[in-house]
């Protein structure tokens, strides 16, 4: 029988044809992620997914403004899903009038999610991120 | 103290300009786009006339000889702080012996070409006729009054405790556009001898696109583009000019005169592109093009506040968090 | 481009421009100098700068009304005297010709005269300095023979050293440092016309006179 691993170049092509920016596939024996990060699809290891044991955290708006997933000169986000992160990396940022504040990662970790779209306009602590933390590693 | 590294050409050192010398034949001098450098020394918390290095060819790279905190304006040029990538219009720490390297500047969201080098408490070269600016003809003012090369030391102010870092500035380029038919323009307001061009000349001057070719520079954009006839032949004598007037000379491809610029000319002019325009034409790049879009007096003093508030705005701003205590 | 009528206009929002009518002359400057000194004064002006009987007025900030400037302008100049300034002269030593004068034979071929007689008609006079201008210390002087005028060159020369005595047109001057120019260079002399360091900076101001002295004549 196949695995999804059988399969990788077809998912490749279909993740990049569509602008998909992750494929998970999970399965009682295997999961596959494929994550696609414009220039390239590469395939994460079971082994790389965070342990389930440590609780997902939720990033939020350190302020009211409007949430940028990239910095205005940049064409891309500054911080894909299924990335890793470390420590006080950048994951958004916050625009008030001319003023850019960051959203850095509270730890190290995997992105997980982005929760509002590039352009909303957000409240004081806003959910915008969810961060798996690496097991054992504090900020 | 700053090391360069290695500068690939005409990397100056420069403030927003230097006046009260035209009675000397000393021109302004200046950055280029004063917007980038202002916008970087509020970031700083410097005061805005601070000198920076301003950097129109890349590659460009300095070592920080001691921690800094500085930032990048004007174009983005894809910085990197030994490995890691650098904000532009951010305010980042550098410890001591860290290598900050520039390169060429992608065209993205913001089409520009100069970047500059922004220090807490500025680059800390003498002042020169009351200005840091880099006098290249006659050769004083900034560092040794030339460009800069491979080994030059800059002394920068003492550490400046009141500049915080980890947050930045929408670019001005993106808060302030002006475009004419989806490319880049000035405003310009007719220069003296506008009237004796022919009417097919105003509408090439307003309607049509001027390239900057290769032949610019912080003295002069020559421009090409549809000939510029006068109704008759003009000797004029000398008298003096400033920054953003338009020359034509024999040929009829005018020649903006910009930052280096001779303080007097004596070639006709058919318009001078307003002050409050001048930072874009110093971010326009070679072989790009832009329009001229006529204005009225009164459209340009209004040009000027607009880039008064973005200033005050931004300094308001920048204050507010740092004494909030929210910089990292 | 003379006019029978002042005439003013805008250089951008940075400066105003007047200009003086009829032909160029020293008593005009005269006058234009003593406009100078009164608009250094006019509220918002930074700098008045006089010019080939013209005068600049750079603002610190623009006026809400320039139309109200440049009447003051224009009032100014029908009531305003000649200033008698009297400065000082200095004698410029100037090797001519060879390789101190490059262009000497261009002058010789346009204008038909020797060496000999270029150099006695270019060191005659007593100029007067009408202003300051193009670069630092670059003296703009007013009194050549226009028997040795000379059209610029065609093509303007990339670096021209620093003490090149040049006939551009009708106007002779001296470059206070190196730089391109479109003028014909016929000698050279070791005067240094600005020095940052020294106060003030230039060495000469409007109003002082220069003669040339040939020190030699190189063939």
């Amino acid at each position: 029988m196949s695995t999804p691993l059988d399969h990788v170049e077809q998912l490749s092509a279909w993740l990049k044809d569509a602008d998909l920016g992750l494929l998970e596939l999970r399965g009682p024996n295997a999961t596959l992620r494929l994550v696609n990060d414009g220039a390239s699809v590469r395939v994460l290891d079971g082994e790389e997914i965070a342990s389930v044991d440590e609780p997902s955290i939720t990033v939020r708006a350190p302020s009211p403004g409007i949430f940028l997933d990239r910095h205005p000169l940049h064409e891309r986000a500054i911080a894909l899903v299924a990335a890793d992160v470390r420590a006080g990396d950048p994951l958004g940022f916050l625009q008030i009038g001319p003023l850019l504040l960051a959203v850095p990662a509270p730890r190290a970790g995997t992105l997980t999610d982005v929760l509002v779209a590039h352009g909303t306009i957000v409240g004081y602590g806003t959910p915008l991120f969810a961060l798996q933390p690496i097991e054992g590693e504090t900020s | 103290m700053i090391r360069v590294l290695s500068a690939a050409a005409l990397a100056t050192v420069q403030d927003l300009g230097r006046t009260g010398g035209l009675n000397l034949g000393v021109g302004t001098s200046g950055a280029m786009d004063p917007l980038a450098l202002a916008g970087g020394n509020i970031l700083l918390r410097n005061e805005e006339n601070a000198a920076a290095i301003e950097i129109p060819v890349f590659p460009f790279k300095v070592r920080f000889e001691r921690s800094t905190v500085f930032a990048v304006t004007g174009a983005d040029c894809a910085g990197r702080l030994d490995e890691a990538p650098v904000l532009p219009w951010w305010v980042h720490r550098a410890e001591a012996g860290q290598v900050l390297s520039l390169s060429l500047p992608k065209q993205t969201t913001w089409r520009a070409t100069r970047a500059y080098l922004c220090i807490a408490d500025g680059i800390d070269v003498p002042a020169v006729l009351g200005s840091r600016s880099t006098q290249l003809r006659g050769s004083f003012g900034g560092h040794e009054g030339r460009p800069l090369r491979d080994g030059d030391e800059l002394p920068t102010g003492r550490s400046n405790d009141r500049a915080a870092s980890g947050f930045g500035l929408v670019p001005p380029g993106l808060a302030l556009p002006l475009e004419a038919d989806g490319m880049p323009a000035v405003r310009v307001l007719p220069a003296a001898e506008y009237d004796c061009f022919s009417n097919s000349s105003h509408d090439a001057l307003w309607s049509t696109a001027w390239k900057i070719t290769a032949q610019s520079d912080r003295y002069g954009y020559r421009l090409a583009g549809r000939e510029l006839n006068p109704l008759r032949p003009l000797e004029l004598r000398s008298h003096g000019i400033v920054p953003g007037v338009i020359q034509v000379p024999h040929g009829g491809q005018p020649i903006i005169q910009m930052r280096d610029a001779q303080p007097s000319g004596g070639y006709p002019k058919i318009g001078t592109v307003i002050e409050a325009d001048l930072w874009r034409l110093g971010q326009a790049p070679i072989g790009s093009s832009v329009r001229f879009i006529r204005c009225s007096w009164d459209e340009a003093l209004d040009a000027s506040a607009d880039i008064r508030r973005w200033l005050a705005n931004a300094r308001r701003l920048v204050e507010l968090h740092c004494r909030e205590g929210r910089g990292r | 481009m003379t006019t029978d009528r002042p005439r003013t206009s805008l250089l951008g929002t940075t400066a105003l421009l007047f200009e003086a009518p009829g032909e160029t002359s020293l008593e005009t400057q005269r006058r234009i100098w003593a406009m100078a000194h009164e608009a250094a004064g006019f509220p918002g002006v930074r700098e008045a700068v006089p010019g080939m009987n013209n005068l600049m007025l750079a603002f610190v900030e623009p006026p809400r009304r320039p139309e109200e400037i440049e009447q003051r302008l224009i009032e100014l100049w029908n009531v305003v005297a000649p200033l008698p300034i009297a400065g000082r002269c200095i004698d410029l030593p100037v090797v001519y010709g060879g390789e101190a004068g490059p262009h000497m034979s261009d002058v010789v071929e346009y204008t038909g005269m020797s060496v000999d007689e270029i150099v006695e008609r270019h060191s005659a006079p007593t100029y007067t300095v009408f202003a300051l201008g193009s670069h630092p210390g670059y003296c703009y002087l007013g009194g050549m023979d226009v028997r040795i005028a000379t059209p610029r060159r065609k093509v303007p020369v990339l670096k021209i050293p620093r003490g090149a005595v040049s006939i551009g047109g009708s106007q002779t001057g001296v470059s206070a440092s190196d730089g391109p120019s479109g003028w014909n260079t016929i000698g050279s002399t070791e005067v240094a016309f600005f020095d940052v360091n020294r106060s003030p900076p230039a060495l000469l101001q409007p109003g002082d006179s220069v003669r040339f002295k040939a020190a030699r004549v190189l063939r």
